[in-house]
């Protein structure tokens, strides 16, 4: 089948379905939350908003409806295979963040479940070789040969990065932006590195675009004022995806460089309270002030975050702090850029 | 309204935006220094790597081989060990001047 339809199509596809899924799904699901009386209030607003839980409910379902679309589509195994491992890795992500989002999980716990979502990926790459490459690409070094390192690292790349989308996702829009840039950047690095063959296809591209489709909808609903709240069960699933496309893209560094904002505000949060603990079980670092704008609680027991730096100055408004979170992953993104650019001169002998 | 004030206003609002976006840097130059080092410690852990520890000769007897390789790898992951406990602690350091005491002293003093 894949030799009647060219590669041009499957990019324009993996990035449009996830788009009208979202689009269609996500009014619909608002509403079912709604009467269902699962929403959140939003404190950082006047009127105190309801606001309907789990939109990455709808992130989770129109990219997991694209990937089994795209698998009937695709004619090479193991590109089917790609795709179905990039699919279930989402799926335990969600259904973590689901049961989390239901029944709240502890701190540990969370990230100790995620470690479950590499399965797939490790499971493949014992049976089946070239599924991925355990040589991640290094600045001036080139590749490098982690073998035995590598498996060891593969299930802490999905936990660190959900975990730490996870924890960025505290204002309207944040979590949709900042991993929006993210993907952007990813997509460029991999044109740096590997460039664009129309002759094959390049799943890599494949993923980030769904990505990027989904995210941009949910964004639409998610932004200042939100609509919907994504929940664990989205920034879990982002967080997910990110992972899995630096493994089968092999977009490591380029990813971590690109995450920066997120890695510094999770070591921020994990050294101040010491351990990984639950939002609702930290003391509040942020409170609001008469004119709703967002600042420290001075509360020495609360977590140092990312927003604790950037209200260091003064109360923010909550748009602006999300201004502030695209700003500094706008600049990791570059370095990412950068980092990319090294890595290509490296592979082709100039540096 | 006409085509050509819609799209002045159109282009004006993002222009308003960028602004705004900019507005927003003063606040951030500790954080964007902070990713600034990160980056380029990196970058100069890599060059180590590739000017230092790759020099580390490759042996025809297996087992001197699999040390040699063990040796590369080991001293890797320490310099990239290093730069994660560096940005830990940068961060952390970073972050404790939150203004969290500053704001005790002044509720105290009110």
């Amino acid at each position: 089948m894949a030799a009647i339809i060219p590669n041009s199509v499957f990019y324009i596809l993996s990035f449009f379905i996830p788009m009208i899924l979202s689009l269609v799904g996500l009014p619909l699901l608002i509403r079912f939350m709604h009467k269902k009386g699962k929403y959140g209030i939003d404190i950082h607003k006047k009127e105190q908003p309801k606001v309907a839980e789990m939109g990455g409910t709808i992130i989770l379902l129109s990219v997991i409806i694209t990937s089994i679309i795209l698998i009937f589509l695709v004619d090479n195994p193991q590109e089917k295979l790609t795709l179905g491992i990039f699919c279930l890795t989402l799926l335990i992500a969600g259904i973590i963040g689901i049961i989390d989002d239901l029944f709240r999980l502890s701190g540990m716990l969370k990230p100790l479940l995620l470690l479950i979502a590499a399965i797939p990926i490790i499971v493949s790459g014992l049976i089946v070789t070239g599924i991925f490459v355990p040589e991640p690409l290094l600045p001036f070094v080139g590749q490098t040969r982690l073998t035995i390192v590598y498996w060891i690292l593969l299930p802490f790349v999905i936990t660190v990065t959900s975990n730490s989308v996870n924890m960025l996702d505290v204002f309207n829009g944040t979590m949709a932006t900042t991993s929006m840039i993210v993907l952007t950047f990813a997509f460029f690095a991999n044109l740096i590195i590997f460039e664009l063959n129309f002759q094959t296809l390049d799943l890599t591209y494949v993923l980030i675009l769904m990505m990027i489709g989904t995210l941009l909808i949910f964004w639409i609903f998610n932004k200042y004022p939100a609509k919907v709240f994504a929940g664990d069960t989205g920034s879990l699933t982002v967080g997910a995806a990110l992972g899995i496309i630096a493994i089968l893209g092999r977009l490591e560094v380029v990813i971590i460089i690109a995450m920066i904002p997120f890695i510094m505000n999770a070591f921020g949060i994990i050294s101040s309270v010491k351990g990984l603990f639950e939002r609702g079980e930290m003391a509040r670092p942020t409170k609001m002030t008469d004119d709703w704008k967002i600042e420290s609680t001075g509360n020495p027991k609360a977590p140092i975050t990312l927003v604790g730096l950037v209200i260091q100055k003064g109360p923010l408004h909550e748009k602006n702090i999300a201004k502030t979170f695209n700003i500094l992953t706008l600049v990791s993104g570059v370095f990412a850029l950068l980092t990319a650019v090294l890595i290509r001169l490296t592979m082709e002998g100039i540096l | 309204m006409s085509v050509l004030e819609s799209t002045s206003k159109f282009f004006k609002s993002i222009g308003d935006s960028i602004v705004k976006y900019f507005q927003l840097i003063p606040r951030l130059w500790k954080i964007i220094g902070l990713e600034t080092f990160i980056f380029a410690t990196f970058v100069g852990i890599c060059a180590v790597i590739s000017e230092g520890i790759m020099l580390i000769p490759s042996s025809t007897l297996p087992g001197l081989n699999f040390l040699f390789a063990g040796l590369k790898v080991g001293l890797s992951l320490l310099l990239v060990g290093m730069w994660l406990t560096a940005w830990y602690f940068l961060t952390k350091r970073l972050m404790r001047n939150d203004g969290k005491k500053e704001t005790e002293i002044i509720e105290e003093e009110v």
